[in-house]
Formats: structure tokens, C-alpha cells, sequence
């Protein structure tokens, strides 16, 4: 269990410390897709 | 109208569009890096080409024409379409959890990698001595597991005489590369992409030409000794060495491990194959 956690919280500061460059391109695709969402579907 | 609903949404900006963002960036993210990591690149383009197309057509048709509903249709019908395309690649996603516990055991320290290297150069002098044919992939943290998969775990310590056993001719695991990360020999006999860079020299086989092909997405580096004349070439980045001898095999590979200043690594004229 203890393992489990560990594990995790390992994961959790890979995500948090790496690939700033890949995690800026999802952003700004999800941007995108929130107007043209939004444009689209107007919700 | 499609502009209108976009300046109705920023003038009624609120928390919760900023969460739906975080949301979508998060999903983003996780497929992109799923896209990376098996190496299908090339698909995300094609989808990403298709979803532009079929939302402009969604935008520039009427509610009620049958392109409007075809298009919305198939942007439902995608992501059943991939995970049914890419099941196997899901599964080896879900998988690395496994995996990241066997990089992390890896990390080792910089006294065992510099042990490693000696193992790596010497190795490498031996095979050359005795025109054996070797592929020694040196592989980065992000390294495709499907080129891993190809071939048959092993999970040693570097030694010069485990290298060399593996590479001896009658060896059931001699043909192929081996995958080395940290001061651990993950597999052998893994089967490697072959560059189809047209300015390779014309005397380069499918050896070198494997090795050359693992190097070009940045993800490792690669020795190669030839069986015809048991010269050794290290590739980096899509480029080739050739006729490296040990020192320069051991700066090579200080650098590869981060153990020595990038002198070499960075500089991308030094790496032109000579013709």
C-alpha cells in the first residue's frame, strides 16, 4: 500500500515537473477547441 | 452566428470555463504524450486534419443538412474508432505504470555508470577485434516500449562479457540490438526502425542503417560495430561517426550519461557520416 503511494505521488511529480513544452501545446489545443466549441454549440 | 456565440462566451467568461479548460488541457495532454509514446505521431495528424475539416463543415452548414450530421456523427465515432485501431497500444499505456518502477530502479549512480561505460568500451574493442556485428542502443527515459517489447528481456547489469556473449554468432539473442538504459541491459535481440535518410553512405547496411534509425528521434544513441571490417560508428541524432576509437567512444559515452559536459553531443556538424 505503502508502495502504492509512493508510486503515486513519484507519477504525480513527474506531471508536475516535466515536459512544460508538451503540457503548453495541450493547452493551447484545448484553447482552441473551447472556442470552437463554444462557436459552434454556443453553450 | 459561430463568431457571435465566441464573443457571447468571453463576454460571460467564467470559473467554469476556466475549469473546462484545465479539463480539456488535461485529456489533450494525456493523448498527445499516448501518441508519442507508441510512436504513432503521424496519426494524430491525420485526425487532427479530419477534426479541422469536419468542424468547419458543423459550422458552415445548416443544423439540418445531412453534412452537418455526418460530420457531428463522426467526431462521436473517433475515439471508438482509435481505441478499437489502437487497443494494443492502449494496453501497453495502461501498462507503464509497471514499467516506470523498472526506470526507476535503474537510476543508478554515477560511479555504476561510469562502470558501465568501461563495460560498454570494452565490449565494443573486443566485438571490433573480432569482426562481431553489434548494435548497442543506448536508450533516454522516453524510449519507445514497443522497440523493448520487440526483443526478449534480459534486466542485467552491464558487464563486457554479458555484451559480448550476446553478440557471438551461434547466440539466439545475436540478432538484433541491445537496449541499454542506466548501468542496466533492459533487453536483446530488439528489433530497431530503418532510416531511410537517402544521404547515408551507400555501403551502410541494414545494421547501420537500424542503428542510424533509432538515433533520429533524439530517444538514444547507438553503437555499431560492423561485421565486414569490425568498425565502429556511433549514431547520434539521425548522424553517424564512423571509425570511433575507445577514447572517443568513452567521451561519447560520459556524454550520453551526463556524466561529462556535452561537447560532441550538441554539435551537429560533428556528426556527418563520411562518404
Amino acid at each position: 500500500m505503502k508502495e502504492f503511494f509512493l508510486e503515486l505521488l513519484e507519477t504525480l511529480k513527474t506531471c508536475l515537473t516535466k515536459n512544460w513544452g508538451l503540457k503548453c501545446i495541450a493547452l493551447a489545443t484545448a484553447f482552441v477547441i473551447w472556442i470552437v466549441a463554444k462557436g459552434i454549440y454556443g453553450v | 452566428m459561430f463568431f457571435e456565440n465566441i464573443a457571447k462566451a468571453f463576454e460571460n467568461f467564467s470559473g467554469v470555463d476556466v475549469l473546462d479548460i484545465i479539463l480539456i488541457t488535461v485529456f489533450v495532454y494525456f493523448v498527445i504524450k499516448f501518441f508519442r509514446y507508441n510512436n504513432i505521431g503521424f496519426v494524430a495528424g491525420y485526425i487532427a486534419f479530419f477534426l479541422a475539416v469536419a468542424v468547419i463543415i458543423i459550422a458552415a452548414t445548416p443544423q439540418s443538412s445531412l453534412a452537418h450530421a455526418f460530420c457531428t456523427y463522426m467526431i462521436y465515432f473517433m475515439p471508438v474508432l482509435i481505441v478499437a485501431i489502437y487497443s494494443n497500444d492502449l494496453r501497453r499505456t495502461f501498462t507503464r505504470i509497471k514499467r516506470a518502477r523498472i526506470n526507476r530502479a535503474i537510476a543508478a549512480s554515477d560511479d555504476e555508470l561510469k562502470q558501465a561505460v568501461e563495460n560498454i568500451v570494452r565490449a565494443t574493442q573486443n566485438l571490433a577485434k573480432k569482426n562481431v556485428g553489434a548494435l548497442i542502443v543506448l536508450a533516454s527515459d522516453n524510449f519507445p516500449t514497443h522497440i523493448v517489447e520487440s526483443g526478449t528481456a534480459v534486466n542485467a547489469d552491464v558487464s563486457s562479457e554479458l555484451i559480448e556473449t550476446i553478440f557471438v554468432n551461434k547466440s539466439p539473442l545475436h540478432d538484433g540490438a541491445v537496449i541499454i538504459m542506466g548501468n542496466k541491459l533492459i533487453a536483446a535481440a530488439c528489433l530497431l526502425p530503418l532510416s531511410q535518410d537517402p544521404n547515408l553512405p551507400k555501403d551502410f547496411g541494414t545494421r547501420h542503417r537500424a542503428g542510424v534509425g533509432i538515433t533520429e528521434e533524439g530517444k538514444a544513441k547507438c553503437i555499431i560495430v560492423s561485421e565486414e571490417t569490425g568498425i565502429i560508428s556511433f549514431a547520434n541524432a539521425g548522424r553517424v561517426k564512423r571509425y570511433v576509437d575507445s577514447e572517443m567512444l568513452r567521451t561519447f559515452l560520459l556524454e550520453a550519461f551526463g556524466l561529462k559536459e556535452n561537447k560532441f553531443m550538441t554539435q551537429k556538424w560533428f556528426w556527418r557520416a563520411k562518404k
